[in-house]
């Protein structure tokens, strides 16, 4: 069971989450052309250890909450709000 | 147009009667539908809307939609329940236009008084039944009366209002109620369910 501060609620569990995505990837402009959307739409990264991505508070609040997230021992680190810069052993 | 009444989702579903085994000192649950209800969702975009909005509901009702996450203000008549951020819902018993009285202020607000079943349940064991529903945490030190939260409670999206130690209000989407009702009596035989 994993568990998520999420901003508003408090420390909640993941099944109260939907899991959304990498949040390290940035939006390509509209003309960028077919390879940077590619990448943007279908290519991920596979990483162990510290992944910054978004889930849902879908059953809660609904707001999109960033998490650092291990994925090898899904350690939470550090979650915020959408907007939120996050550091390792921040909130 | 012809006039439309408000009707419960379960109607016809829900009798009143004892459900499970109690023990000897009677049922640990108590159940009965709070209806018709009149329930407004208001919310805001921004900081500054959701500050005017808060603003021009507490002139319009008289009770102030509570700043902190997770918390309920007013006393019934109405209730405003925090529900996301910038986002709340209003609550009470129908009595009046709700819906027309909130839609001058500022933000945007939706009559959801047919989309939402509102369940009462109260009883020693109530807390010992949510902690088999849901994940949170339901001691009464912790979740107290003016706490309200929402969580998935038998798999389902419920939002949870605290109104009394004992006595809680679950708001759960219309379609869902029947089969909400079903668990929270399975869940509860073991305590005994007085339906009213
Ligand atoms: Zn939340």
């Amino acid at each position: 069971m994993i568990r998520i501060t999420c901003p508003y609620c408090g420390p909640r569990d993941h099944q109260e989450f939907a899991y959304v995505g990498d949040a390290t990837l940035t939006r390509p402009s509209d003309d960028a052309g077919a390879d940077a959307w590619y990448d943007f739409v279908y290519l991920r990264d596979n990483p162990r250890g510290p992944h910054l991505e978004y889930w849902q508070h879908v059953h809660g609040c609904r707001a999109f909450v960033k998490v650092l997230r291990d994925t090898l021992t899904h350690e939470v680190l550090a979650t915020g709000t959408a907007a939120d810069d996050l550091v390792a052993g921040g909130r | 147009m012809a006039e439309l009444a408000r009707c419960s989702a379960l109607a016809g579903v829900l009798e009143p009667g004892l459900h499970g085994r109690p023990d000897f000192r009677g049922p640990g649950i108590v159940l009965a539908e709070r209806h018709p209800m009149s329930l407004v969702e208001i919310a805001a975009a921004s900081d500054e809307v959701s500050g005017a909005m808060c603003e021009e509901v507490a002139g319009i009702l008289g009770i102030r939609p509570p700043a902190e996450p997770g918390t309920a203000t007013g006393t019934g008549r109405p209730r405003i329940l925090w529900t996301g951020p910038w986002r709340w819902l209003v609550v009470e018993p129908e009595s009046r236009d709700l819906a027309g009285m909130l839609e001058p202020a500022a933000g945007a607000s939706r009559d959801l008084s047919h989309a939402r079943t509102v369940l009462r349940l109260g009883g020693r064991d109530v807390r010992r039944l949510f902690m088999k529903g849901a994940p949170l945490d339901w001691h009464p030190s912790v979740f107290v009366p003016g706490c309200c939260a929402q969580t998935a409670m038998f798999h389902q999206s419920v939002l949870v209002d605290c109104r009394q130690p004992e006595v809680f209000d679950l708001f759960v989407a219309r379609g869902y109620a029947r089969d909400l009702l079903e668990r929270v009596i399975d869940a509860g035989a073991e305590y005994g369910v007085q339906v009213s």
